[in-house]
């Protein structure tokens, strides 16, 4: 997690009583707030299972041979409305870098024309839009991935649901059909739900 | 492609310490590497803790809800909460003036409704003055508002006394997902409004936000200003901390609204500071502690002077035992309350008086057999006029199928005395003729029962249908006594009534939304009451009422919105039935900029909608919105 360098060196020196002040001082200045650095909440770790979902949905999804070539053309994931996963994302790829493609993530901001991407995810921020945004992604093969309640009706292709107190998701297979992508037989046999019917 | 070497050993344990744990702590996290190491299946296994974990799926609570979304309103592009809750087609909106309403559901409605209990992020904000809710006094940034859960129907035990008729829930978005600028300025013929939010950081996620409005003077039918101008002000701060398996939420804010009067202006103002700390000590278990400061003052030339402090602690607790979720809680209020009498006319007596209100609940949904939940549970709540008070609730709920839900509900619900009730004289010196208080006043019971049905057969189709029979006991009635006349509990009610909406998406780009109600009311005095106010006093309800929307996007940055709204005769004879027709029009002009305009009334002559002459023609409004 977001441990600060030198709270790290502190511990490291057993300074920790000494340096704590200062150095909590410091790190509010950057608006990182110790107690939060040191520990992981629900909602991080929610987050994180997210971007973890984000990333491994690509290994089950195959785009037409416009979008993705080969095997190593570079994956690209866009996360629109969720700073926190898309840092999450950017963590989780440093950590990764062995694997054969290579994987970028690309902030996307509301409304504006989208870059290149294969996988788009929304966050609830912009859940008073979703439709036009949904729309927009449609238009090209992308993987388009969202966290709010009743997404799928808008052409969402998976939708996160956290009902039960786990991170599960639902899929729209008609509407990744109509974008020319094919789901992996696994990732519907994992899927809570999977939605046939075109919305 | 692949996801990566599976890395077996670190991978399953990861998953034994998360699934074990439950609740991740620090040792215990895994990193975001591990994450990505585990297969989908395990995933989802891991069990996580967020504060928004009671968010349970509309499709399975079972009562007779509508959801008022963020969408919703953005492209209603309505300014105010009344307005807002208009979206609810299973509520009765009626406006009385430039800034008071008459809202509840299932009937009953007045400008000072006291059987719906209304919330605004865990904050009653209810008066105990009348138990009704001065909707003058109640404005929020409606762009940071994520949802408006309404429920009609009794819902005492899970939210107290005055949740009689119905709950209306509003909450706003976390301070993590209001990040960044958002700025409106709108102007139109019935009001002029602009606000502004700023959110940053992270741990504490932070949110600013201000609003101020002009509401402009209302008309009669004859042509005539009313002198109900008025100026509001809000603003507010809101924090949240996560730590571990815990979030800390601080929330402060403000308001003052000066409303233009025949005789100088009426002040209503206030703030509030409120912390809540949520929590999962244990796997499938959620905890929750509130506590809030709120004051609120209500400065009426020639009338009264009211200053109102509350003191609220609560907190709940729910966890799960087999087939068992038990909820269980308890809370305490403290309210001194502080009047000046100001007329001849009137007084509250004693003019200072302090509230307490105490309760404790519990309830327990089960998991009997397959695809059939029932929950049970009862609620003690103890007042200073009527001491305790009960009010239990059984509800079954049987779902076949994830996309369709029977459920049924037998329920008892109250409504406390307010001051009003009891405290509230006419002439302000003896002899109270007109009114003498009501000393014998009891507490208003409800006992209903429900049925309903909410099904989405396709992924596109939604809609739910209710049935409610619902017997009122001790309703108030104005009886003549020696030394004046009393509130007492003289009247009895039997109401039925049919609610439903659906929703429909025809295509990506146009959604049909609709719904509507009947009710009947019946009114008896009991054989002893003499009563003088006339049952016309416990509200002016329509018998029917419905609205369609129509939302749909138009060649890639335009929306098109347009709102069809009936009402029936109100009881009472005051308004006859009318229908409005609302549109607007949104065009994003940048990816940050959103110009829209909206008309309401749009079509059909002036009608009233409450019958005290006040009457709505066409108005328009204009609004810019910016979002870097």
């Amino acid at each position: 997690m977001r441990t600060h360098p030198g709270l790290r060196l502190a511990r490291a020196l057993g300074l920790v009583a000494l340096a704590a002040a200062p150095v909590a001082a410091r790190m509010a200045a950057l608006g990182v707030a110790p107690a939060a650095a040191e520990e992981m909440s629900g909602e991080d770790l929610e987050r994180q299972i997210k971007a973890a979902y984000l990333y491994k949905f690509s290994g089950y999804v195959e785009w037409p041979h416009a979008a993705m070539a080969t095997d190593r053309t570079p994956l690209v994931i866009g996360v629109m409305g969720d700073e926190a996963l898309a840092e999450d994302l950017e963590n989780l790829l440093r950590q990764r870098a062995e694997d054969a493609r290579p994987v970028s993530v690309v902030r996307v901001k509301a409304f504006e024309p989208l870059p290149t991407l294969h996988v788009l995810f929304i966050g609830r921020s912009e859940s008073d839009h979703l439709a036009p945004l949904i729309r927009a992604a449609r238009e090209r093969p992308i993987l388009v991935v969202t966290d709010t309640e009743g997404a799928l009706a808008l052409g969402s292709m998976i939708n996160f649901d956290v009902t039960g107190g786990r991170v599960r998701f639902d899929v729209g297979l008609a509407s990744a059909q109509k974008s020319g992508l094919i789901m992996s037989s696994r990732l519907l046999a994992v899927a809570q739900m999977v939605e046939k019917r075109s919305p | 492609m692949s996801p990566g070497n599976p890395r077996f050993p670190g991978a399953v344990l990861v998953a034994f310490l998360v699934g074990l744990a439950g609740a991740a702590s620090a040792e215990e996290s895994p990193s975001s590497e591990d994450l990505a190491n585990l297969s989908l299946e395990q995933l989802g296994n891991i069990e996580v803790t967020t504060a928004s974990l009671r968010r349970e799926r509309l499709s399975e609570v079972p009562a007779s809800i509508y959801v008022i979304t963020a969408e919703d309103i953005r492209r209603s592009g309505v300014k105010t909460i009344p307005e807002a809750l208009r979206l609810a087609p299973i509520l009765e909106v009626a406006r009385a003036d430039a800034n008071q309403y008459a809202i509840s559901a299932r009937g009953f409605a007045t400008v000072l409704a006291n059987k719906m209990l209304v919330l605004i992020d865990g904050r009653t904000v209810y008066s105990p003055l009348f138990s009704g809710v001065f909707w003058e006094a109640q404005d929020l940034m409606l762009a940071d508002v994520d949802r408006i859960e309404v429920v009609s129907g009794p819902a005492g035990t899970s939210w107290g006394t005055n949740a009689v008729n119905g709950v209306i829930n509003i909450v706003t978005r976390t301070a993590k997902e209001t990040r960044g600028l958002l700025a409106t300025v709108g102007a139109g013929s019935d009001l002029s409004a602009g606000e502004v939010r700023y959110g940053w950081g992270t741990h504490p996620y932070l949110r600013a936000y201000g609003k101020v409005v002009s509401q402009h003077q209302s008309e009669l039918t004859n042509g005539t200003d009313v002198d109900d101008a008025s100026e509001r002000y809000l603003g507010g701060v809101r924090a949240r901390w996560d730590k571990s398996t815990d979030a800390y939420i601080v929330d402060a804010g403000g308001y003052r609204n000066a409303i233009d009067q025949t005789v100088d202006e009426r002040v209503v103002s206030g703030y509030h500071l409120q912390a809540r700390w949520e929590r999962e000590p244990a796997k499938g278990s959620t905890f929750q502690a509130q506590a809030y400061y709120e004051r609120t003052l209500r400065d009426q030339p020639g009338a009264i002077h009211d200053a109102l402090d509350t003191w609220d602690l609560s907190f709940q607790h729910e966890f799960k035992a087999g087939i068992h979720s038990p909820l269980w809680g308890a809370g305490y209020r403290y309210q001194p309350d502080a009047v000046d009498n100001l007329s001849p006319g009137f007084a509250l007596i004693p003019d200072d008086r302090i509230l307490r209100h105490a309760y404790v609940f519990a309830e327990d949904a089960m998991r009997l057999i397959a695809h059939t939940e029932l929950t049970a549970g009862v609620r003690a709540e103890h007042n200073d006029y009527t001491g305790w008070e009960y009010l239990p609730t059984a509800r079954v709920s049987w779902q076949p199928h994830a996309s369709h839900l029977v459920w049924a509900a037998a329920s008892r619900a109250v409504r406390a005395p307010s001051r009003v009730d009891v405290e509230f004289f006419s002439p302000a010196t003896p002899p109270h003729l007109f009114l003498n208080g009501g000393p014998n006043f009891r507490s208003e019971i409800l006992e209903s029962v429900e049925l309903g049905y909410r099904a989405q057969p396709m992924s596109a189709v939604s809609y739910s249908i209710s049935g409610y029979v619902g017997h009122y006991d001790r309703l108030r009635t104005l009886e003549p006594m020696p030394g004046g006349l009393q509130f007492e509990n003289g009247a009895e009610s039997k109401t039925r009534g049919l609610e439903g909406w659906a929703s429909y998406r025809l295509t990506d780009a146009w959604r049909l939304t609709g719904g509507g109600y009947v009710q009947h009311r019946e009114i008896d005095l009991d054989p002893e009451s003499h009563d003088l106010g006339g049952t016309a006093t416990l509200g002016a309800d329509p018998d029917n009422g419905w609205t369609v929307r129509s939302a749909s996007d138009v060649a890639g940055n335009g929306e098109a919105d347009i709102w069809a709204r009936h009402v029936g005769p109100l009881s009472g004879g005051s308004v006859p039935g009318y229908t409005s027709l609302n549109a607007r029009f949104g065009w994003r002009l940048r990816s940050d900029t959103e110009l829209s305009l909206a008309g309401y009334d749009l079509v059909g002559p002036r009608h009233e909608e409450w019958g005290n002459g006040t009457s709505w023609g066409p108005t328009l409004f204009a609004q810019i919105s910016y979002r870097p």
